[in-house]
């Protein structure tokens, strides 16, 4: 009794993780007003590297990180920027030191991702897990997918976080 | 106030302004309202140092390595011959020093609006004035399309792979980039302007960059202006691979002319002597030089190559001087082994010099002689040819702080290469370490 109360508590004031073993897949995600409707890995990669500051069409394009110590993050490292943990640590100390390019928006959780690519035309982001997830969401109307990477091994990782 | 108060003073006002501008933006950035999807941070500071220390072991050789070679200079005192890499002050001897490679550095960056930003980056070398901080950059940028930014203002000459982040110990994989090219122009800042262009072409990147203004090298003895200075680099980008090639072109001048009172009575002789075309030769004021460079980065999995070539073309007596480093590495978990081949030669010796010296070697030989060591004393270190390699090891402790530990053998295949004088034994050896972080 005092658990299943404590468990309601829990659901009312924190965030819930849902976990799978289920293959999950990388998504990239852009806000359903962009006009662009497909990019390239290649095109993905040279935004978030900032190598480009501009989608296909020329308008400016805001990437969101994860944080880099998310499976999501790694998982887009390895899939999207062929870079590993090193390598893109010494790429974004050139990029912060060169005043060249800007380092991406990192926000906490996919969840916030969602949201923040949601309500910003130009932004782009990315998230691991289940269409299903991000369907639940009432911001996913004006969220597009424009490239799915499926994942190769299972992860038991909490997929999209709910914050309250 | 007597000049070392005066000199004390001015430093410790650089020191307060520095600390008042640190305080200033913590302000700053702490006043902006908290806003879940405002992008651009009003102002990011951020900062890097690096702590290292060396020495060679190169031994005097009082008399000279060569006594028919006139660049092979005696080193009558018996000093420690010191590897000073044509840097213009001191790099290592014998003794372990801890000055070349310390130094710390503050960066901070101003959104100004969604196009306009201002950068600052201010700098302090062990090496120089005792660690008085330098304003190294402040430039303006002001996006013109997303892919399109003009800057303007004092920044990094952008010639090099490496040149815009020099300083920063942990964006690559040595202590210093290799000597043999990267003291191949000596100036690191430019006061200009500039345009930063890149767009996706196929599944490459392509960024260039046009850059147009002034820059000056400053010794204890002389200073180097460099005018009209206009250049461009080109970079492809893939997945693994960056193909880079930059051009430069610009006017040099050197203050003083005459260097001295010697050297203002040498030019009167040659004056008085008919020898006009001969003193305008070895005045290298007005005189234009040209610089290429060629670089190559590749990387799969584990493994690494770079490669960079230079080549400065002069007018007039200036040596053209052509450099090269190949660096391969390999990474394992926090360690990142590598070795490194550069060499560095003159390529007009035997053209550079005017007929007329000939001539003069004849009708007054001492004049001759006079005017050959001027030049030679003139260009210094620059008329050599040496080669190096060197094997170091990197070790990441953090996400922010590396380690690096480098022995070099450096080869005087003509010369005294970069030692100050003569050394001993043509092979000698340099022992450097070095702990570089960000924050």
């Amino acid at each position: 009794m005092l658990s299943a109360s404590l468990l309601s508590l829990i659901v009312a004031c924190y965030s819930i993780p849902s976990y799978s073993q289920e293959k999950a897949s990388l998504y990239i995600i852009i806000n359903i007003n962009n006009p662009v409707e497909t990019l390239t890995t290649q095109e993905v990669r040279a935004i978030f590297l900032s190598m480009v500051n501009s989608y296909p069409d020329g308008k400016r394009a805001i990437p969101i990180n994860l944080p880099s110590n998310s499976l999501a993050n790694k998982a887009f490292m390895e899939k999207v920027l062929y870079k590993n943990k090193r390598s893109l640590r010494t790429y974004w100390t050139r990029l912060l030191f060169t005043g060249r390019g800007k380092l991406p928006t990192v926000l906490k959780q996919p969840a916030d991702i969602i949201k923040a690519v949601s309500q910003t035309q130009q932004a782009i982001g990315y998230f691991v897990g289940g269409l299903e997830e991000l369907n639940s969401y009432e911001e996913s109307n004006n969220i597009m997918v424009v490239m799915t990477i499926p994942l190769e091994s299972p992860i038991e990782t909490p997929l999209i976080i709910k914050t309250s | 106030m007597n000049q070392t108060s005066s000199h004390s003073q001015s430093k410790s006002n650089s020191g307060s302004k520095l600390l008042t501008l640190i305080g200033l933006t913590f302000l700053i950035s702490n006043s902006f309202p908290a806003n879940a999807f405002s992008f651009d941070k009003p102002v990011q500071l951020s900062g890097f140092l690096s702590f290292g220390g060396g020495l060679t072991d190169a031994k005097a050789f009082p008399g000279g390595d060569d006594p028919n070679d006139p660049e092979d200079e005696a080193n009558p005192s018996e000093d420690t011959p010191r590897y000073t890499a044509g840097s213009g002050h001191f790099i290592l001897d014998d003794t372990l020093s801890f000055d070349q490679d310390t130094k710390a550095g503050l960066q901070l960056d101003f959104t100004i609006d969604e196009k306009t930003s201002a950068t600052l980056q201010f700098i302090s070398y062990a090496y120089a004035n005792n660690f008085q901080a330098n304003l190294s950059w402040a430039y303006i940028s002001y996006s013109l399309i997303p892919d399109l930014v003009f800057r303007g203002g004092r920044f990094r000459l952008p010639i090099y792979f490496t040149s815009d982040y020099l300083d920063i110990g942990v964006a690559y994989t040595w202590i210093t980039p290799p000597t043999e090219v990267y003291s191949t122009i000596n100036m690191s800042n430019l006061t200009g302007v500039d345009l930063l262009y890149s767009r996706q072409v196929g599944n490459w990147v392509w960024a260039t960059q046009p850059f147009l203004g002034t820059s000056k090298f400053e010794r204890d003895d002389f200073q180097s202006v460099f005018k009209n200075l206009l250049g461009i680099n080109s970079s492809l980008n893939q997945e693994n691979i960056q193909l880079r090639i930059a051009y430069m072109k610009y006017e040099y001048s050197i203050q003083p002319w005459p260097l001295g009172n010697n050297h203002a009575l040498l030019i009167q002789q040659l004056l008085d002597a008919g020898m006009t075309n001969l003193e305008e030769n070895i005045n290298p004021n007005g005189s234009t030089t040209e610089f290429l460079t060629f670089g190559l980065s590749w990387h799969k999995n584990r493994w690494g190559v770079q490669t960079e070539w230079a080549k400065r073309n002069n007018t007039r007596s200036l040596p053209d001087i052509e450099g090269y480093y190949i660096t391969l590495l390999y990474q394992y978990r926090h360690w990142q082994p590598h070795i490194t081949f550069a060499a560095r030669k003159e390529l007009n010796e035997s053209s550079r010099f005017h007929p007329d010296l000939a001539q003069l070697s004849i009708t007054s030989p001492l004049l001759a002689t006079f005017t050959e060591t001027l030049i030679h004393s003139a260009t210094n270190i620059e008329d050599n040819e040496i080669e190096s390699i060197t094997i170091g090891l990197t070790v990441s402790f953090s996400d922010y702080m590396i380690g690096k530990f480098e022995l070099s053998e450096i080869r005087n295949i003509e010369s005294t290469g970069f030692f100050e004088f003569a050394t001993k034994h043509d092979k000698n050896h340099i022992l450097k370490f070095a702990i570089d972080l960000t924050f």
